[in-house]
């Protein structure tokens, strides 16, 4: 029966082995072992790997040999091989014979004859074994060792290679899982922050409409600047959540297809009372083709909102135009208006966190413009400012193009 | 309708408890408060309201836990549901529940007031 230590080191064995095939790159392994069969006309090969505790070896490449064999059990690191650990070719010429042999019966049913293994080292530590198996008993002339030998080196800038690859997947793994943390985190924070910002609005606004009773016109303005000041550190505090959230992809699951046109008559309507009110006249141009875009609709809003209402902003009076063009490979949505335009040593600062002109209204984070470009990036697409307008030759014209790609189609009628 | 039609306010904010159900009360409905999704479907199940006003995101069972249950219950199955959630908290959760409705918060309790009316006249006319 099996000690306890021997069935351990099975199944560590065992699950090594299912491991390390995942990542290494076996293919490279496996085109090394069958090459020096051939090239030593031997019987086999096969690449063993030091476990971490050094005690312990394990067939990650084999040729040439049976499963039955390669899967015999773990190769402890004393024996046969214990001078290849230390950086030395060992010859075995009569493996069913020899004491340093670990599996002699098992080599003997194998046909193996003579054996001889070199060490792989990388930067002078030995991190496994490869060792040629002859089904004769055969000696190893100085050429063939000191070809074996080449061959582990190469094979040892091929592991290396493989363990700075798998470093690389563990370091993207880790920084995925700390990104899903961080979501995490967002929600929760931004849950407690809005809550009771969000139960003091309901609150003031109980009390301002009149519900404990009346109240008078100054308690009335109080209580509104009030609201008006909460809804500021709301506004603020989705803005501040929002641009992590895009960095972390979230918008991707919400993606899907979407009639552009449908998107941008929406967001004019919300905004078309506003614009009235300072008389402002809001335009749309819609391509007929009604094209299809592959975007997070309510996102898509967030983004016509924040132009439009920039364009309304920003003009005293005159009109805002928001049209759509159709090319070849992308879809184009620009927001004319005939304001004041953007002054030039701004321009190139508008899309920056936190950047508020200085024309900027009291409202407002300094994020708006940089979610949007976020936004739109997220969908692969190109978010961008001129000012002014190169057409009317006045106020300031933002676009942004969203490719066309195998998700888009057209939707005629 | 009724004479006096039953809201049931699942939300775990005691505040915005204290003046929801403030301003139903002013309106002559009869308000019924559960402080989390597990009372909310107790009480759902009991008192049978005819329309529900669910926060989604509570603490202990949330409005998730309350969505799960709540329409298998088939003589709760056309109770309209008026969800309170806000903008950034709602992002990439698609609520997997009929719902009849979102209301973004904050809500003056005002208009939360109109949007009962609108749609218990809505339920009573379909």
């Amino acid at each position: 029966m099996a000690s306890k230590k021997e069935r351990y080191y099975r199944s560590l064995y065992e699950i090594a082995a299912v491991v390390n095939s995942v990542r290494v790159p076996q293919s490279v392994l496996d085109s090394i072992v069958k090459t020096v069969s051939e090239a030593l006309e031997a019987k086999g090969c096969s690449i063993m790997l030091l476990l971490p505790d050094r005690k312990v070896l394990l067939h990650t490449a084999a040729h040439g040999l049976s499963d039955r064999y390669v899967r015999k059990g773990p190769v402890s690191a004393d024996k046969s091989i214990s001078q290849a650990l230390v950086g030395k070719p060992v010859a075995i010429l009569d493996a069913a014979e020899d004491e340093r042999v670990q599996y002699r019966e098992q080599a003997k049913q194998e046909g193996i004859a003579s054996m001889l293994s070199a060490p792989i080292l990388f930067k002078g530590d030995v991190v496994g074994v490869i060792r040629v198996y002859t089904a004769k008993q055969h000696y190893f002339t100085r050429s063939e060792i000191h070809f074996v030998q080449e061959v582990a080196n190469l094979g040892a800038i091929a592991l290396e290679r493989a363990r700075e690859l798998e470093q690389c997947f563990i370091e993207v793994d880790k920084l995925e899982e700390s990104r899903r943390q961080f979501v995490r985190f967002l929600s929760v924070v931004a849950h407690d922050l809005q809550s009771p910002l969000v139960a003091t609005q309901s609150i003031l606004s109980y009390i301002a409409d009149g519900y404990t009773g009346e109240i008078t016109d100054g308690q009335k303005d109080l209580l509104q600047r009030g609201t008006r000041r909460i809804d500021e550190l709301l506004m603020l505090i989705t803005d501040l959540l929002d641009v992590p959230r895009i960095e972390a992809g979230q918008l991707v699951r919400e993606m899907k297809e979407l009639s552009l046109n449908e998107v941008i008559k929406q967001a004019v309507v919300d905004l078309d009372k506003v614009a009235r009110q300072k008389g402002i006249e809001l335009k749309i141009e819609l391509p007929e083709s009604s094209p299809l875009v592959y975007a997070s609709g309510r996102r898509l809003q967030q983004v016509l909102n924040n132009l439009i209402s920039n364009a309304i902003n920003y003009t005293r009076d005159g009109t805002a135009l928001v049209r759509v063009k159709e090319y070849q490979n992308e879809i184009t949505v620009e927001v004319i208006d005939t304001g004041i335009g953007i002054p030039p040593d701004e321009l190139p600062r508008i899309f920056d966190d936190f950047f508020r002109g200085k024309n900027a209204g009291k409202k407002g984070t300094g994020l708006g413009l940089s979610i949007s470009k976020r936004i739109i990036e997220a969908h692969g697409g190109k978010l961008w400012a001129e000012s002014p307008c190169p057409e009317t030759g006045k106020g300031s014209k933002f676009t942004f193009a969203l490719p066309k790609n195998g998700r888009l189609r057209h939707n005629r009628g | 309708m009724k004479q006096r039609p039953k809201i049931l306010l699942v939300d775990d904010d005691v505040d915005l408890v204290k003046v929801m159900s403030g301003a139903l009360e002013s309106k002559a409905y009869e308000v019924i408060v559960a402080y989390n999704g597990q009372e909310g479907l107790e009480k759902a199940r009991k008192e049978k309201p005819d329309l529900v006003v669910l926060d989604i995101l509570m603490p202990v069972a949330d409005g998730f836990t309350f969505a799960d249950e709540f329409r298998k219950d088939a003589s709760l199955a056309k109770t309209p549901v008026l969800a309170l959630t806000s903008f950034s908290e709602s992002l990439g959760q698609p609520f997997p529940f009929e719902v009849t409705e979102y209301i973004v918060k904050p809500i003056k309790p005002r208009d939360l007031v109109a949007k009962v009316e609108e749609f218990l006249k809505r339920a009573e006319t379909s």
